[in-house]
């Protein structure tokens, strides 16, 4: 997360639409509540705006994640240039897979109980997808900064290789094979949700804080603020909620593309040849 | 010299087996000169022995023709998917769509 903080905001910033008309539509359901059905038209309109929004959202995912993967791969800060050249073909397996992870998210999500595997698929869907394809060239390594010999082709094993023929069923075979092993998913998840749940109660108390600061310092009359930014309104809480989403989604997928990688590593034998050259090196010093 | 005269002097021969007329016999594979040629690529205009010739929907390609044009292919190929993918992501996202209006609007009931 060091060298791709600004990778973060570009994320945060591209995800920024698609959280506030995710919170508007979910507001105005509870605020329709039973007449939502007499409601559709409206109801449509506004999930048409959050699917437009999501393209952009998942852009900037698959630009952060294959900063992510390169910024490990060379230890260094990535270049725009490059962190913005996703492969067509790659883009294109993930715009899927994230699409079917959506679909999947709209049809269980209200079961609430699914949600972690849900957050997970989707996750797994940009930290797997070989987004880092055409990033093994010599000059693209020089451009990322590629720390020594690993720079030719080491962004692509980062990105992971991809499907031989990519289609429906390969893009989502290729997003399970390269996935972490089931206990550190799970640990992933379990960190995550506590994180999240951290996230929102510190944005809360921050609020409060400043409400407080506001009211207290400056004499300012808050009495309609303190309502309106308090527990009471719904739609402040959801606002909350997606603040806390947007703020550990950075790491989420961070430690997903890492979590691949690591695990990538082991299955090839990657991480025992960089053991081996970090003895020698201890060896030389 | 005298592969140069077979290929400027026989267009008409290029999608098929070079017949058995003097020229096309005194003609040698141009990769195993020690063999005769046999036919001459459809692409290149290149006489190829029987080794080195490959017939791909009715015409004879030399090993370099017929590399570049299953790249060029597989480009194509790989182009199509990609447009593929793409399109059925956005099916996906029309479906979603619709589904997370009408999804929301009957779980909306529940609160």
């Amino acid at each position: 997360m060091r060298t791709v903080p600004e990778w973060a905001a570009v994320l945060a910033l591209a995800s920024l639409p698609l959280r506030l008309l995710e919170v508007h539509f979910a507001n105005r359901l509870l605020q329709l509540g039973a007449h939502a059905g007499g409601h559709l038209h409206h109801l449509l309109s506004i999930s048409w705006l959050v699917t437009v929004a999501l393209l952009p959202a998942l852009g900037g995912r698959a630009v952060f994640a294959r900063a992510c993967a390169m910024a490990l791969q060379s230890g260094s800060r990535v270049s725009p240039r490059l962190a913005l050249r996703l492969p067509p073909p790659g883009l294109a397996g993930y715009l899927y897979a994230a699409m079917v992870w959506t679909g999947l998210f709209q049809a269980l999500g209200w079961m609430l109980l699914p949600l972690p595997l849900l957050a997970l698929g989707s996750g797994l869907a940009a930290a797997t997808a070989p987004l880092t394809r055409d990033a093994g060239t010599a000059g693209d390594a020089n451009d990322a900064g590629g720390a020594g010999g690993a720079g030719d082709g080491g962004a692509t094993r980062g990105g992971g290789d991809p499907p031989a023929r990519p289609g429906p069923l390969a893009s989502l075979a290729h997003a399970l094979r390269g996935a972490p092993p089931p206990a550190t998913c799970m640990g992933l998840v379990l960190t995550f949700g506590a994180a999240l749940a951290v996230a929102a109660f510190n944005l809360y108390a921050m609020v409060r804080l400043c409400l407080w600061l506001a009211g207290g310092v400056s004499g300012l009359d808050l009495a309609a603020w303190s309502l309106v930014l308090g527990a009471g309104n719904r739609h402040f809480l959801l606002l909350l909620a997606a603040g806390a989403v947007a703020l550990v989604e950075p790491f989420w997928l961070a430690a997903l593309v890492v979590g691949v990688r690591a695990a990538r590593a082991r299955e090839s034998g990657e991480d025992l040849v960089a053991r081996f050259a970090e003895l020698r090196a201890e060896e030389a010093a | 010299m005298t592969t140069t005269t077979t290929t400027t002097t026989r267009p008409a021969d290029l999608t098929h087996p070079m017949p058995s007329a003097p020229t096309a016999a005194a003609a040698r594979c141009r990769n195993h000169p020690e063999l005769p040629a046999v036919a001459i690529c459809v692409r290149c205009g290149k006489p190829v022995c029987a080794a080195c010739s490959t017939r791909w929907e009715g015409m004879h390609h030399c090993i370099s023709c017929l590399a570049a044009r299953r790249a060029a292919a597989g480009e194509r190929g790989a182009a199509v998917r990609t447009l593929g993918m793409v399109l059925l992501a956005l099916a996906l996202a029309a479906g979603a769509t619709l589904l997370r209006a009408v999804a929301g609007a009957a779980i909306a009931r529940l609160f």
